[in-house]
Parts: C-alpha cells; sequence; structure tokens
C-alpha cells in the first residue's frame, strides 16, 4: 500500500479503495472489529487482522481496504494520544478534509500505480 | 496608439481606481528574493509527501507548480526509525505517497541524544530541507518534533492548502478592499473589474442603491455597513459615483441617493 486517501466514511463507503479514517471508536468483545463513528456521526465496522490486544476508546486513525460489503478491512490503525489534555477536534478535520477535496491541485495525493 | 486599456464608452470603469495592491511590499507572495543563482532559501512552506516526491527540479532547487519549495514542513506519522552512529533516519507516512525518507543529523558529541530518538507510531512535524540524490527523495531535517496536541495535523492540512494556493497565484489574489476583511468584491454583478477600490465602488454603489430613506444614506452608515473597508476607501468610492452620475448628494454633503434607485 503506497497511499491512502484521506476520506471521511460518505465518501469511503461507495468505493473501494485504501481509506485513511479518523473515527472515534467502540470495541466488539470478541475483540477483532469494532464500530467506528466519524466527525459526521456516519459509523462503519472494522475489521483488524488480529484480535486487538489492548482496550481502545477516543479518536483512531484506520488504514485499510474497504471491502464490497462496505466493512474497512484494517491494515493498520493508530490512536491518536489526547494524553496533552487536547482533545483532537474531529468536526474540524472533518471539514479540513472537505477543504483539501476541493483544493486537490494545493493537496495532492500519489495515486498507487501498483494494486 | 493610444492605449486605454478599458472602454471609454463602459459607465463602470473606474479609472486610476484599481491600482494593483501589490505596490507595497506584497507579504510571502514574494518569491523570496532571487530565482537564480545560489540563493538561500528565504521561505520555509508547508507541503504534503505527494507535492514534494512530484517537484519539478532544477539544479538545487525544487518547484511545486510555481511555489519554490527548498525548506519545508511536513506532518506525518513515523513508520520506521534506523539509527546509526551519525543519523537518526526516519520513514515519515501522511498517507499522500508512500512514506517519506527523513534524515536527521545527530550530534554524536550530545549525551541527551538517545532521548531525542523518537519510535514508530509517533506523530512528528518535520522541517528541513528536500534533497534528491541518484534520483531519490529525501528530506534533511533540521527538526523533528513530536506533536502533542493532534489537532496540529488538521492545521497542517489546511496550511498546505493556504500556502501553496497563495504562493501559486500573482499579487492580484489580495483583495485590498481597504483592510484585511473578507468582502467579496464582486457579489454584485456591475461588470466590475475585481479587486482593489473597484470592489468598494461597487459596494458602496448598491448599498446606496438600496437605501429606501427620502434623504439617502450617509456616509457613516455605510463605514458601519461596510465593516473594515476605509472610511477614505468609501469617500474616494463616493466621489467618484458622484462624478459619474450614479449618486447625488441629499440633504447635506454626507447623504447620497442613487440616481436610479432600487424601489
Amino acid at each position: 500500500m503506497d497511499v491512502s486517501l484521506k476520506l471521511n466514511m460518505e465518501v469511503s463507503l461507495k468505493l473501494n479503495m485504501e481509506v485513511s479514517l479518523k473515527l472515534n471508536m467502540e470495541v466488539h468483545p470478541s475483540g477483532k472489529t469494532f464500530t467506528v463513528c466519524d466527525g459526521e456521526g456516519k459509523t462503519a465496522t472494522v475489521e483488524l487482522n488480529d484480535p486487538l490486544d489492548e482496550e481502545l476508546s477516543g479518536v483512531v486513525e484506520v488504514i485499510g481496504m474497504v471491502s464490497n460489503k462496505g466493512v474497512i478491512m484494517a491494515t493498520t490503525y493508530n490512536l491518536l494520544r489526547e494524553d496533552k489534555g487536547v482533545p483532537f477536534d474531529l468536526e474540524l478535520y472533518t471539514e479540513a478534509l472537505k477543504v483539501i477535496h476541493d483544493f486537490p491541485q494545493h493537496y495532492p495525493f500519489q495515486m498507487a500505480l501498483s494494486g | 496608439m493610444w492605449n486605454q486599456g478599458g472602454s471609454n464608452n463602459d459607465s463602470s470603469t473606474v479609472g486610476g481606481y484599481t491600482q494593483s495592491p501589490g505596490g507595497f511590499a506584497s507579504p510571502a507572495a514574494s518569491q523570496g528574493g532571487e530565482k537564480k543563482g545560489r540563493t538561500r532559501a528565504t521561505q520555509i512552506i508547508p507541503c504534503n509527501v505527494s507535492q514534494l516526491m512530484s517537484a519539478s527540479q532544477a539544479e538545487e532547487s525544487f518547484k511545486v507548480g510555481d511555489v519554490e519549495v527548498t525548506q519545508v514542513t511536513i506532518v506525518g506519522i513515523i513508520r520506521s526509525m534506523d539509527k546509526s552512529m551519525t543519523n537518526i533516519q526516519y520513514k515519515v507516512d501522511d498517507m499522500t505517497g508512500a512514506p517519506m525518507d527523513v534524515k536527521q543529523w545527530v550530534d554524536t558529541e550530545d549525551p541527551s541524544v538517545d532521548s531525542t530518538v523518537l519510535p514508530p507510531g509517533t506523530y512528528v512535524k518535520v522541517s528541513g530541507n528536500l534533497r534528491s540524490f541518484q534520483n531519490h527523495r529525501s528530506l534533511v531535517a533540521f527538526g523533528v518534533r513530536p506533536l502533542e496536541d493532534m489537532n496540529e495535523i488538521t492545521s497542517h492540512m489546511l496550511e498546505v492548502v493556504q500556502a501553496h494556493m497563495m504562493l501559486g497565484k500573482p499579487q492580484s489574489q489580495f483583495s485590498a478592499g481597504g483592510g484585511a476583511n473578507v468582502v467579496p468584491t464582486s457579489r454584485q454583478d456591475t461588470g466590475s473589474k475585481g479587486e482593489g477600490y473597484a470592489g468598494a465602488t461597487d459596494m458602496v454603489l448598491s448599498l446606496i442603491r438600496g437605501c429606501p430613506e427620502p434623504q439617502g444614506i450617509s456616509i457613516q452608515d455605510l463605514k458601519q455597513r461596510l465593516g473594515g473597508t476605509s472610511l477614505l476607501v468609501i469617500k474616494q468610492a463616493v466621489e467618484f459615483l458622484s462624478n459619474e452620475g450614479h449618486i447625488f448628494s441629499t440633504i447635506d454633503e454626507d447623504h447620497y441617493k442613487s440616481t436610479d434607485s432600487d424601489d
């Protein structure tokens, strides 16, 4: 995977491509999937390769492929630290996403040539 | 032959008002010093990795479109870290391309060096110089700072768009309607030529036209409605419009009505 498009949920679930999403999340008991919701309140399911070995809460950045069932098959994820007391403003991030999609000439994404 | 630069019959030609605001030292829009020779870069530009990888190169300097990008900042997450005696190599990923190689030289005499090594999974802001060696692009960092406030990710994305937008366009992008406010200059489509005093003139005229009072609208009211536009600009607009016959004064020289009112 060379590049993931930064997308919010609505756009990403329409496409079968790699996505990078920052999402609020809740973990399912099985540990392999969890539900996330984006800055506009839309939800999706994320499926991991391996079960989670840690308790996760807060905002997470997920990178993966959207399957044709609309599930995000995650290759990697990372929690955004909020230990310094400053919460991550997910709604603002979603607005910024719209800006960068409005100006692709100023915020380009290199399209991966390989699959 | 005379070159009027504007039609004689067009009543909305604004004469001498539309001077390019670039006369006085335009801010960052200037191309940071001479473009030729080995002049040091004088700007540091927020970028994303995709821009850096696809930047055009001329000798030692790089360009993204029209914007010179030699000294840059990127924000991304460390995917890998490799420490040697003299340097630390990171791969920093901002999701716009393959992770970028970032090399940071290490002061071998400094015992606190080990504490500055950042683990993978850390979001960082890298400040450095873009380099190309054997067709391979990388950054030589003079600063790698871990983010403590993740909202810097958001602000960097916006700064990238803003910097490239502002620096890429010629000076006419600046709306010199008398202030830093974002009063749109072409809201009223009266054939306005765009920025500068012309924009204020349109706004003033449309406000005067829209006033139903028999004594018209006062200059003070105009100033109040036009927020950041300076009084001088408003007065000049009023004088111009009056000379052109679009407006006339009523009870005193501060009150004006339009010669072709909206009602």
